[in-house]
């Protein structure tokens, strides 16, 4: 219990020292691998994603960001359509020296899939998110990211009335994006 | 500086055969939807006093195959006192005899059957028998609308006893516990019923 305490107390007085408000916006490419009992589907899709975060550009900062995807597959129905999600992720930035920082950060998410399905338009998801990139500084108040953003998606269940149809996917996405600092 | 520009380098290179390792995008949905369902049990009459018969239901989906749908859709009755529906379990009503729909429901998709619950008419005890004390299996036969008679009488029928002889019931089955002396057995059918309710009596006489 100490320990987390500890680790919060750091946290906190780390996350505190010259922190600031920013808004980021990113575009990436996204590739995600269904499992469904023994079967399998793949989707690329392009991304874009808004962001507010919390934190020093070389430390740790909270994100929230919310996620607007469309799968070019139809994996779930018919027409598959816009997939959106919120996600929240605690991101660790480093201070190399360098002309960029790179950073790790991990976190979940929670969105929903517009489907075409006979019994649902919109299938839920969670996920859990693990992403690293770096930062390039361009002043101040801006600069450049690049990053691998990891998603284990889990789908909530899919009535079947005779079973309960599970899906699951991994998601690996590549994305650049501007970020603005006040 | 040239170790992390490798270290850099080097990531991208694993991010790229991510990328480069990538499926074709899948055309068909891998998980299959809901195309109808139906009842499948084929059934078009009961008796008024059967046992219970469970129903079932199937689905089909949209790849064809088939399933059990029995315990996820909505059963219904059109009239509970003529046929009653708990989940797929089937009884005839309180009521003697009638027609009825019974249906299942699952959010748009639905299916219907008619039953023709046939009336009984008349009824015997079937046990004239009993001579000795102790347990003995109590039972009654109907006679039906449709001429069918020494129906075995399972539901709808309540037993009844002027002195301290006890009853069990267990699977449909009454038993009862006679004792000496007299014993005014009663049977009656559709007893929640009063405008339409029989009584049939037999007196044992046990030493």
């Amino acid at each position: 219990m100490k320990k987390i305490i500890l680790f919060f107390v750091l946290l906190y007085s780390s996350l505190y020292s010259d922190a600031k408000i920013y808004f980021g916006a990113n575009y990436g490419l996204h590739y995600e691998t269904f499992e469904a009992k023994a079967q399998k589907a793949y989707s690329n899709t392009n991304a874009l994603g808004l962001k507010v975060g919390y934190g020093n550009r070389d430390d740790y900062a909270f994100e929230f960001s919310l996620d607007a995807t469309k799968n070019e597959a139809n994996v779930i129905s018919e027409n598959d359509s816009q997939k959106y999600a919120l996600n929240i992720e605690l991101l660790k930035a480093f201070d190399f020296d360098l002309f960029f920082n790179p950073f790790v950060k991990i976190g979940f998410g929670a969105g929903y899939l517009s489907v075409d399905r006979e019994t649902a338009s919109t299938i839920n998801f969670g996920s859990f998110n693990f992403g690293t990139g770096i930062f390039i500084p361009l002043s101040e108040s801006t600069d450049i990211e690049l990053g691998y953003i990891y998603k284990s998606i889990s789908y909530e269940k899919f009535n079947l009335l005779d079973e309960k149809a599970e899906l699951q996917s991994s998601q690996h996405g590549a994305y650049a994006g501007f970020n603005f600092r006040f | 500086m040239k170790k992390t520009n490798k270290h850099l380098l080097g990531s991208l290179l694993v991010l790229a055969s991510v990328f480069l390792g990538c499926e074709e995008n899948t055309t068909e949905p891998i998980i299959t939807d809901i195309s109808s369902i139906y009842i499948d049990t084929n059934i078009s009459k009961i008796y008024a006093t059967d046992p219970a018969i469970s129903l079932s239901a199937t689905v089909i989906h949209t790849d064809t195959t088939r399933g059990d749908a029995s315990n996820a859709v909505t059963w219904a009755s059109s009239d509970p006192l003529i046929a009653s529906l708990e989940e797929n379990v089937l009884t005839g009503g309180v009521q003697n005899g009638g027609e009825v729909t019974l249906s299942i429901s699952y959010e748009d998709f639905d299916d219907s059957i008619s039953l023709e619950v046939i009336k009984l008419v008349d009824f015997e005890i079937s046990h004239n028998d009993i001579t000795t004390t102790g347990e003995h299996i109590l039972e009654a036969k109907g006679f039906f609308e449709d001429n069918t008679s020494a129906r075995v009488i399972a539901k709808n029928i309540s037993w009844d006893a002027n002195n301290s002889a006890t009853f069990t019931t267990t699977d449909n089955v009454t038993t009862i516990d006679i004792k000496a002396g007299s014993t005014l057995l009663k049977a009656t059918l559709f007893a929640e019923n009063d405008e339409i309710n029989i009584t049939k009596s037999v007196l044992y006489t046990i030493k």
